[in-house]
């Protein structure tokens, strides 16, 4: 059994926006405190194994978008061979993160049919902000998982001092998430 | 009450012990009653060349089946090994192409193959004269009776067996279950337990209705290919509830593969499968969540992930040295969510759900019984805490159904020191007992009655 999101009750009192609800992310830094970003970076490799996932309710939503868009950050960085140095990959994600990408309702939106298409401009510029900033904050905590800490730490198997992508991470690049890919 | 005609000579005796052979899918116990372990563990497979020398057959020379090796085809009946002797010889010749598993899904497929595989484990590796032998051969569950008669037909005409006795798996599974655990109690309370055997015997003639008091429960037995959870109340095995799974000992290994192939580790494909198997088999174990364990790897690195090293490749020379990660918890996990295996078809059900569904469909008078006798065989339960992620499973299961104030389910999943070779185990004990005489069908039976004598085969009998 996949695991779920705990931002799927109707009690979260979050503002709700195309179906997913607008939690508002942990920016603090090391000690990030349970956020979406949080949720689907842990979630992200038990969930990638399965190939069935029951939606149930609005935060398995973006729980899904966030795996799939973890997915395409691995594939980006896999791309190249051998894994990129710390740094580039930074910059690698960076620039992922902020790249054009569809919004729901567009063409190329992986979960189409799950989420609402936004209902004016004003929501359309919320949802993209909300996209743009989860996206951009899973590109620097996805560094800290593969690079380890900013001081690199021995005994972790695979990333020896930001040489290379921790590659127990990199395995999951081939997965693809209920086969939708971003 | 009618005497067997096989007279008062004594079936089973120290110096002319029975034969118990049980073969399964993947790999034959075969060995002696009264011993604890079989003397053999070779996998079902008859392969090319000659035994105990391997032949590199000629280019050119290969047909199908096991003809056209070195004795010409007038000798090639005899030209054939079985077990690690045919899995060697196919891979120092063609890669693989002339094994022949006879025994597919439990159920044997191919009479020829298995006439010949037994031939070689009687005489090759036993070195038996089975004339003065009784043999007790293993069936899987919903076995056809047509299958007991082309054993019978085979052990009695071909090889002249003075008895045979076609036990069902899962019975002599629970039977290895309780009988061990008897005797733990047994050696526990000051009994001499050199004489294992005879004691857990003796004990089983204490009374019949004890014993069919015992063998109520449900066995899991996890082959390699296949998974069957059998209900069996008072000796009797349930058919019409008995589930078979996809998902067993080749699933895991397929999953520790995909997961190395996955990362990149360089493993030589020709020895995939059997790295796999042995990481399987030596470095992986059941965790209790998924995700937590997730996070243990995460935060203590040093302690769970390993280096292995595979020994020299055989084209380079060079040692194959491979990290071991997730796949060491995650493989066994396939039992109890089937979601992340890619051999399980949607909609299989985890194992604890299973087993639940088993004893859901049995008579409500032994459903608790049931619950209280989960009994496990097969090599493929043998990974660290099984037993214990079963029982919690299936309590978690259970009482979910519960109403408010209900008296909870008791529910024992029974691990013992036998369980890899429980079904062996207990055709030994079954061949052990002074009741055997009455219940294996001897050589003059046969010869007046055929081989439709041996449709039934009864657990026990009132002398």
């Amino acid at each position: 059994m996949a695991y779920h999101s705990h931002f799927n009750g109707d009690t979260t009192g979050f503002k709700l926006c195309c179906g997913i609800p607008l939690v508002p992310l942990n920016t603090a830094g090391a000690e990030a405190g349970f956020d979406p970003v949080e949720e689907a970076i842990e979630l992200f490799r038990p969930n990638s194994l399965f190939k069935n996932f029951e939606f149930r309710g609005g935060g398995d939503k973006l729980l899904v978008y966030l795996i799939i868009f973890i997915n395409s950050c691995l594939r980006r960085l896999a791309e190249r061979k051998p894994g990129p140095p710390r740094e580039e990959a930074r910059q690698l994600l960076y620039a992922h993160a902020h790249d054009r990408f569809a919004l729901p309702g567009q063409a190329g939106f992986p979960l189409s049919g799950l989420f609402t298409a936004p209902a004016s401009r004003e929501e359309e510029e919320i949802i993209r902000t909300y996209l743009r900033q989860c996206r951009e904050e899973v590109g620097r905590r996805l560094l800290d998982r593969l690079y380890g800490p900013a001081a690199a730490v021995p005994g972790v198997p695979g990333a020896t001092a930001s040489s290379a992508p921790n590659k127990h991470w990199m395995a999951f690049a081939n997965r693809r998430f209920l086969d939708r890919t971003m | 009450m009618a005497q067997p005609l096989g007279g008062p000579v004594p079936i089973w005796s120290p110096t002319r012990p029975a034969v118990v052979m049980d073969c399964g899918t993947g790999f034959s116990k075969i060995g002696f009653a009264g011993n604890a372990e079989p003397s053999f563990v070779i996998p079902t497979v008859l392969g090319p060349g000659t035994p105990s020398t391997v032949s590199v057959p000629a280019s050119g020379a290969a047909t199908a089946g096991l003809g056209g090796r070195p004795g010409g085809p007038l000798l090639s009946d005899l030209d054939f090994t079985i077990g690690e002797e045919a899995l060697a010889a196919a891979t120092a010749g063609s890669a693989g192409a002339d094994l022949t598993w006879p025994v597919r899904r439990g159920m044997v497929s191919d009479w020829d193959a298995m006439e010949r595989f037994w031939q070689r484990s009687l005489f090759h590796y036993l070195r038996v004269d089975p004339e003065e032998h009784c043999v007790v051969v293993t069936e899987p569950p919903l076995n056809p009776p047509e299958a007991r008669e082309a054993m019978a037909e085979i052990m009695f005409e071909t090889f002249n067996v003075s008895g045979l006795y076609v036990g069902v798996q899962a019975v002599l599974a629970l039977y290895a279950g309780w009988a061990s655990a008897d005797r733990a109690a047994k050696a526990a309370s000051g009994a001499s337990s050199s004489a294992g055997g005879a004691s857990a015997a003796s004990a089983s003639a204490s009374s019949a209705a004890a014993v069919s008091a015992h063998l109520t429960g449900v066995v899991v037995d996890v082959g390699e290919g296949v998974t069957h959870i059998i209900p069996v109340v008072d000796g009797y095995v349930l058919g019409g509830g008995i589930k078979s799974l996809p998902v067993a000992g080749r699933a895991v290994t397929g999953f520790v593969q995909q997961m190395l192939r996955d990362r990149g580790e360089p493993v030589p494909p020709e020895m995939s499968l059997e790295a796999c198997r042995r990481i399987k088999e030596g470095h992986c174990y059941v965790a209790p969540d998924m995700l937590r364990e997730f996070g243990r790897y995460d935060r203590d690195a040093a302690k769970y992930f390993r280096t292995l090293s595979l020994g020299p490749n055989p084209r380079t020379g060079q040692d194959i040295c491979v990290d071991l990660g997730y796949e060491r918890f995650l493989a066994p996990e396939v039992f109890f969510s089937p979601g992340i295996s890619g051999v399980a078809p949607a909609g299989t059900p985890s194992l604890a759900r299973a087993v639940d569904d088993v004893i859901q469909a049995c008579p409500i008078d032994t459903r608790r019984a049931l619950y209280g006798n989960v009994v496990l065989s097969g090599g493929s339960t043998m990974f660290k805490n099984f037993g214990r992620r079963l029982a919690a499973d299936m309590t978690a299961a259970t009482s979910r159904r519960l109403q408010p104030g209900a008296t909870a389910i008791e529910i024992a999943v029974r691990s013992h020191a036998m369980q890899r070779f429980a079904v062996w185990f207990g055709g030994s004990l079954m061949a052990c007992d002074p009741a055997f005489g009455s219940v294996c069908h001897t050589r003059e039976q046969y010869q007046e009655y055929g081989p439709s004598i041996c449709r039934t085969n009864y657990v026990f009998r009132d002398a």
